[in-house]
């Protein structure tokens, strides 16, 4: 389904139409409803994302499986549409805010993101049908983005992220700023990093946003398995206390490469671990 | 008066009967032609024989020589037939009789000694399978041919040598030079600190012949761990080694380590053409595929070859020969390899880097990885990757690493399990398994079908990937000497899957 709310529509999103200059008309494309407006949660972040940020958004969205908490996010590369992937899979619902109009899949790399988002929730644009993304397009889309939703939370942003305009936004609507803490020598998080000092909220778990939506969360806690065998709880315990790579790993259990690597696909299978450009973390 | 002998022509790689007709008139101005449409080479051997006879002390016939190369329609190229146009106007200065079912091979130089001449191993083999009495060739090419065994060669270091034949049947004798089986400047496994996964996973390679796609940062040791791959690849079997000889006898360099049984490594350029690649030309040439013959093309920096290079290496590495047709004549050139390949992430080469910034946009990164189509990917057997290791670990390295002679050991016994096995199908290592033979060669038990089940759906892998993990861990398990394949053999075997997040 596809079609145009204009701003005396009881459809509208309220919060938006309280922004200092709201646009006119949303144009839609797939389901819209009163409620999938009423408790929006921006997750905004990097282009490129890097294995934290998407652990984070993972564990984050899953967390938010049951809730009336809709995720908003902008449907670029990156945090972005993993945020929506996310939403997807654990059934929390998700609009995409496009920086052109609904008909136009951009980036075009995500057509099968936007058939999915399409089938039960939404895209929406304050652009016309037709209307190619341009340089500013994509700035005056954050502001849409900010205005319907009641937080704004970034997971994972550069120097010059789009997130932090989105983050800039929120502040000016007087919306609530969180964003996630990161490796401080990250490059994706000097962006996060500064919108703590300079006043937003940290998020370490799902529960600090309870109080606003006012609804409990919680967070899925990564329950200890234990293995039957010895060998494989240790490497599965070394794991657990941080990032580390199969190499460093293999010196640091002291176990040959070939069982090692069986022992890493038994706990991969088990789901107690995850690996991600050579590294491995601990679900 | 017409004096008749016995030479060859190569077409790719094989040899075809070359008659070449030498005609010394006393009718007609004096003259020297070769006619039986010969190049530049063969027409300049008029110069060579000439010269190479005057300075041996033969009196050159002042008379209208004419040499005919037959078949008359067959393009001949290449300077071996200095020897037998010589050979044909000695047997006419001297009147001496040329033997019978004699086969003449061999470059002239100037003063009348017999170069080393490219393409002598081919002419044996053709020599043998015809049963020809004598070879007449070079001395210099007798290391090159001293593993065919049952010829009657007749090695030459100069006209003088020849004569002397003819006259007293009198031959001499050869010193082979001691050559050693060992690679030149090579890096040793040991030597290599760290990546100790990256080494596994190069040993079910070398074992299993599987193609392998090495990624990671610049300075994680890629190219490192490449050189080192070729000192742990099997040594090629005495049929293996007829093959690879015949393409570099003919047309590579006189490199010894091919002669004694290694298996070849290539490492061409990124900027390698079309036909550097895969062999062309007018009369066609092979390509590097066809040097990799049972052996490694090494591409590094396999994003930075151009795509169209790439794409043409789907069908060699289906089929395992390349035909190239050309204008004067269609060739086909074996080319089975291991496609060996590695590249960095993205173009500046850290993204993904734990620590370091990469400075590309995403777009230019899809663009990058994109070059490796789809259809390449699907060839690829294992997926490495390689982080570079820590300071720690090449400072206080606890593990004693294990040399590149030790594994090759394992290596080469892996290949004699799946030799045996494969035999009566005609293949020669668990990667040539064809999908329809897998369920016989790599039948799985219960608890193996269990986890690769399991595995199926977690990793959401293709029927194809999970071919691919079969024969893998059918490897894995050869190189432990276990009969059947276990559970952590699969195990393992998973961990080399293409991990998507990455790579394509």
């Amino acid at each position: 389904m596809q079609g145009k709310i204009s701003i005396s529509d009881a459809l509208y999103p309220h919060l938006l139409s309280q922004i200092p200059d709201p646009p006119e008309n949303l144009f839609f494309k797939g389901k819209l409803s009163k409620e999938i407006f009423s408790n929006c949660l921006a997750i905004v972040g990097s282009r490129k994302m890097t294995s934290y940020g998407s652990r984070v958004v993972e564990s984050l969205v899953s967390s938010l499986a049951g809730s009336a908490i809709t995720v908003v996010s902008g449907f670029m590369y990156g945090v972005d549409a993993s945020a929506h992937r996310a939403a997807l899979k654990y059934g929390v619902s998700t609009i995409a805010v496009l920086p052109c109009g609904v008909d136009k899949i951009y980036p075009q790399m995500h057509r099968e993101l936007y058939c999915e988002i399409q089938k039960s929730n939404a895209l929406i644009s304050e652009f016309e049908m037709g209307f190619y993304p341009t340089k500013w397009s994509f700035a005056k889309r954050n502001r849409v983005i900010a205005g319907i939703c009641k937080a704004v939370l970034v997971i994972e942003a550069g120097v010059q992220s789009g997130a932090l305009i989105t983050a800039y936004w929120a502040n000016k609507f007087k919306r609530q700023v969180y964003a996630i803490p990161g490796d401080i020598f990250s490059e994706q998080s000097v962006g996060t990093n500064q919108l703590i000092i300079s006043g937003a909220k940290a998020v370490v778990t799902v529960s600090e946003l309870s109080s606003l939506f006012g609804i409990k969360l919680q967070q899925n806690k990564s329950k200890y398995k234990t293995f039957s065998s010895g060998e494989v709880d240790r490497v599965y315990k070394l794991i657990q206390s941080g990032r580390v790579s199969v190499d460093e790993l293999s010196r640091s259990a002291l176990i040959n490469a070939k069982s090692l690597v069986s022992i890493i696909t038994e706990l991969e299978l088990s789901g107690a671990i995850k690996s991600s450009g050579g590294y491995l973390y601990a679900n | 008066m017409l004096t008749k002998l016995e030479s060859i022509s190569y077409i790719g790689i094989d040899c075809v009967a070359v008659d070449v007709e030498v005609n010394v008139s006393n009718y007609g101005l004096p003259s020297f032609d070769i006619v039986g449409l010969p190049n530049k080479e063969i027409n300049e051997s008029r110069q060579r024989v000439k010269t190479a006879l005057q300075n041996c002390g033969i009196q050159f016939p002042n008379k209208k020589i004419t040499v005919n190369l037959a078949p008359a329609d067959l393009p001949k190229q290449g300077s071996f037939y200095d020897l037998s146009i010589a050979a044909g106007i000695i047997s006419e200065v001297y009147k001496l009789a040329i033997p019978q079912s004699a086969v003449f091979f061999g470059e002239l130089s100037l003063d009348g000694t017999l170069r080393h001449t490219r393409g002598s191993f081919p002419l044996a083999l053709y020599a043998k399978e015809n049963n020809y009495k004598f070879i007449f060739l070079p001395a210099a090419c007798s290391l090159e041919v001293k593993n065919v065994p049952n010829v009657n060669f007749i090695f030459l270091n100069s006209l003088h040598d020849f004569i002397s034949f003819l006259k007293y049947q009198k031959k001499i004798s050869i010193n082979y030079a001691h050559s050693s089986a060992k690679r030149s400047s090579t890096i040793d496994m040991s030597s290599i600190a760290g990546q100790s996964i990256a080494k596994r996973c190069l040993e079910v390679s070398a074992a299993g012949g599987h193609s392998l796609l090495m990624y990671g940062p610049p300075g994680a040791g890629k190219t490192l761990l490449a050189s080192a791959y070729a000192t742990i690849l099997p040594t090629l079997t005495e049929s293996q080694m007829v093959e690879v000889a015949k393409i570099y006898s003919l047309y590579g360099d006189q490199n010894s380590e091919i002669f004694s049984g290694q298996a070849p490594f290539r490492n061409p350029h990124h900027t390698v053409s079309f036909s550097g690649m895969l062999g062309g030309g007018n009369l066609p040439h092979p390509g590097e595929i066809t040097f990799a013959h049972h052996g490694v093309l090494f591409l590094d920096e396999i994003c930075e070859f151009s795509s169209n290079v790439l794409n043409c290496l789907r069908q060699p590495l289906e089929s395992g020969f390349i035909q190239i047709a050309r204008n004067q004549r269609m060739v086909k050139f074996p080319s089975k390899f291991i496609l060996f390949a590695a590249t960095n992430p993205c173009p500046c080469g850290y993204y993904g880097h734990p620590t370091k910034k990469c400075v590309c946009t995403l777009s230019q990164i899809q663009r990058y990885v994109k070059r490796l189509s789809g259809p390449i990917l699907d060839r690829i057997d294992l997926f490495l990757n390689v982080t570079s290791i820590e300071f720690s670990e090449l400072v206080h390295n606890n593990f004693k690493a294990e040399t590149s002679l030790q594994i090759q050991k394992r290596v080469e016994v892996a290949r004699a399990v799946q030799q045996k096995r494969l035999l009566a199908y005609k293949l020669n290592c668990n990667s040539e398994i064809t999908p329809d033979l897998l369920k016989k060669l790599c039948p799985l038990t219960q608890i193996t079908s269990n986890i690769l089940e399991k595995a199926y759906t977690k990793y959401s892998l293709s029927t194809r990937g999970i071919t691919r993990i079969i024969k893998i861990a059918r490897t894995i398990a050869d190189l432990e000497l276990s009969a059947n394949i276990e559970q952590s053999h699969i195990a393992e075997a998973l961990q080399y899957r293409n991990n998507p997040t990455i790579v394509g």
